[in-house]
């Protein structure tokens, strides 16, 4: 008996290490598994990361040389070819230098120098292909330029240098953080270094929209308003949301910025309400009311019209809308102010407008377009004709309608323009024609799908 | 004799228990998973490069800003917005938010959680891509409560939204 429950312990003894000796068979076979496929990513990652920093340096050399160039460029022509070479270098820089595994903050110069440079260039040759040509100034900032690029593209040089040599490693899994892949320390540092040349090119001021004179834009139509209370901007709430929905409302905060204003939030039953008003001129900025409408019962034109009338009960100046979408039964209108003696259209001034479509109520407004361009204007003299116009959209267009238009450009210009609405097969466009030049500014393709009409 | 014949079916009957209990284990194990997969919802939102766009916004925006009142939603949505045009970021809306470290939902996983486009996640990505911009052209935000990172406090806050401020 003794002897049997004897050997009935050493067999489940047997049978326990028999299945821990499995079980750490299978975990190795497991652990060996993983570490494999873990090496075949860190491999790919790896890849990807050299690839990214190699075509940066690739492309940052390329800048620089192309600089140097623009520098001697008199020939429209030149210039044209050199800067669209240019803009194609200096993106792909700034998009292989985000593919690596740094943070945004560590190259936050040089991404800003990149996306400057491109579009300096691009200003100049649209400069020189008008017929004007480039000032000593602008030839000047150039060779600023240039010099500033060579000094990152030969830091990214010796980089590259270093890592043929075997002392610099793009990523690594540190001990402290053996889960994230992260630069490593050199790496980090090298490129925080590249980053902190020195700015030493003048500020860029030109019509783009990576001109420095953008931060400083003021807007037009607060002007010489007074500052108010923030008391006194509830009545502006109460203007544009009604009694119901104002008393709701509290105020939250101070913004400045831009555009200095009273924020204010509020609502009941899940339904949030919010707007800003401004502190000089208690002008609505924006607003949004988040009602869930459940349905449909205006058409999109009884919708526009109820915005339009709901602008004109309040200050604002007659409107013609551009473009719009439907979603979630409520629309979205973009208005622009319409001088009915010129036929002008001013696009910069736009307000946008959101009507639920189950009661005509608007629920959301955004007039930063507005308060920023909308002033004064003397409208210049047209010098081209309508018919020059539409000669000057070419052939491919079949005009069908032609009125006025200011239209902004990107470097927060404005320019006055023939609007030409036609189409070249099944899509229809919108050529903007400048009145006084006849140089072709702008082309919009329209989008009609069944939630609205959009230009791109 | 008898309880060596006893013992010896004792054995059998326990060495079938613990191959039953191995199998057990190894079926619900294989059953868990398959149910994992087939449970994978597949929200079906409409195609085109507009909609696209605006779900990778919103994904990233739920990661960020689920939870916050709707009006913090579309100024996160509007940070991504500015960033792009701004010359210091990358250009697209993709670049934006996979850029490293930039956002949590890129590394938590939440940016693979596909958002209802009728969901008020969605609908605040929208109106920021109309134009609504509650933080002014900001282009970071923090809460001041929970972030770590030191240099964002040297940014200029132009706006305060529930929790968050806006900075440029």
């Amino acid at each position: 008996m003794e002897k049997m429950k004897k050997e009935k312990k050493n067999k489940s003894l047997y049978i326990i290490l028999g299945l821990l000796l499995a079980a750490l068979g299978l975990m190795s076979v497991v652990g060996v598994y993983y570490d494999r496929q873990a090496d075949s990513l860190r491999r790919e990652l790896h890849n990807t990361y050299m690839r990214a920093f190699h075509d940066a340096s690739d492309y940052l050399y390329d800048v620089d040389v192309s600089l140097k160039k623009a520098v001697l460029a008199k020939d429209a022509g030149q210039m044209a070819d050199i800067s669209s070479r240019l803009y194609m270098q200096a993106e792909g820089a700034k998009a292989c230098v985000a593919g690596l595994p740094t943070e945004n903050d560590t190259f936050l110069n040089t991404s800003e120098f990149l996306s400057k440079v491109g579009d300096y260039c691009s200003f100049l040759a649209r400069k020189t292909i008008r017929g004007e040509s480039v000032t000593e100034e602008e030839y000047q900032n150039l060779r600023a330029l240039s010099e500033h690029a060579e000094s990152i593209s030969r830091a990214f040089s010796d980089m590259e240098t270093e890592m043929y040599q075997g002392n610099l490693q793009i990523e690594s899994l540190s001990a402290k953080s053996p889960f994230v892949v992260h630069a490593q320390s050199g790496f980090q540092d090298s490129l925080a270094q590249v980053d902190a040349i020195p700015q030493d090119y003048p500020s860029l001021i030109y019509d783009g929209p990576f001109s420095d004179h953008l931060e400083q834009e003021t807007p037009a139509y607060l002007a010489g308003k007074q500052k108010i209370s923030r008391f006194a901007a509830e009545s502006t709430l109460t203007q544009f949301l009604g009694e119901e929905r104002a008393k709701t409302l509290s105020y939250e905060s101070d913004g400045s910025g831009t555009i200095e204003t009273y924020l204010f939030r509020g609502g009941e039953n899940g339904r949030e309400i919010s707007a800003e008003v401004t502190k000089h001129g208690g002008c609505l900025l924006w607003m949004l009311d988040t009602r869930a409408v459940t349905e449909s019962r205006l058409s999109t034109e009884q919708a526009i019209a109820a915005g339009e009338l709901y602008l004109s009960q309040r200050g604002f100046p007659a409107v013609k809308s551009s473009y719009y979408e439907v979603a979630d039964h409520v629309l979205t209108v973009n208005f622009a102010p319409f001088d009915r003696d010129t036929e002008t259209v001013f696009y910069p001034d736009l307000i946008k407008v959101k009507i639920a479509l189950d009661n005509g109520e608007v629920v959301g407004l955004e007039a930063k377009g507005y308060l920023m361009c909308h002033k004064e204007r003397q409208l210049p003299e047209t010098v081209v004709t309508e018919e020059e116009a539409i000669q000057a959209a070419g052939t491919h267009l079949y005009t069908e309608k032609v009125s006025m238009a200011m239209i902004p450009t990107d470097g927060g210009k404005e320019v006055f323009c023939y609007e030409l609405s036609g189409n070249l097969g099944k899509n229809r466009f919108l050529v903007y024609v400048n009145a006084l030049t006849g140089a072709e500014e702008k082309i919009l393709l329209i989008l009609e799908t069944e939630n609205g009409v959009l230009t791109i | 004799m008898e309880t060596e014949r006893n013992g010896g079916m004792k054995r059998k009957k326990n060495r079938r228990k613990i191959t039953l209990c191995v199998l057990a284990v190894g079926m619900s194990f294989v059953l868990s998973v398959s149910v994992m997969q087939l449970n994978s919802r597949k929200a079906v939102y409409a195609a085109g490069t507009y909609e696209n766009e605006l779900q990778l916004l919103a994904r990233c925006v739920n990661g960020e800003a689920r939870g916050e009142p709707y009006t913090g939603q579309v100024a996160v949505a509007a940070v991504i917005l500015n960033r792009v045009k701004h010359p210091s970021f990358p250009n697209t809306i993709s670049g934006v938010i996979y850029q490293k470290g930039a956002f949590t939902a890129t590394t938590d996983g939440q940016i693979h959680v596909p958002i209802s486009t009728d969901s008020s996640v969605y609908q605040a990505c929208r109106d920021a891509m109309n134009g609504w911009d509650p933080t002014g052209g900001a282009v970071y935000y923090y809460n001041p409560k929970k972030t770590t990172n030191r240099w964002i406090y040297t940014r200029e806050v132009v706006k305060i939204i529930g929790n968050h401020r806006f900075a440029r």
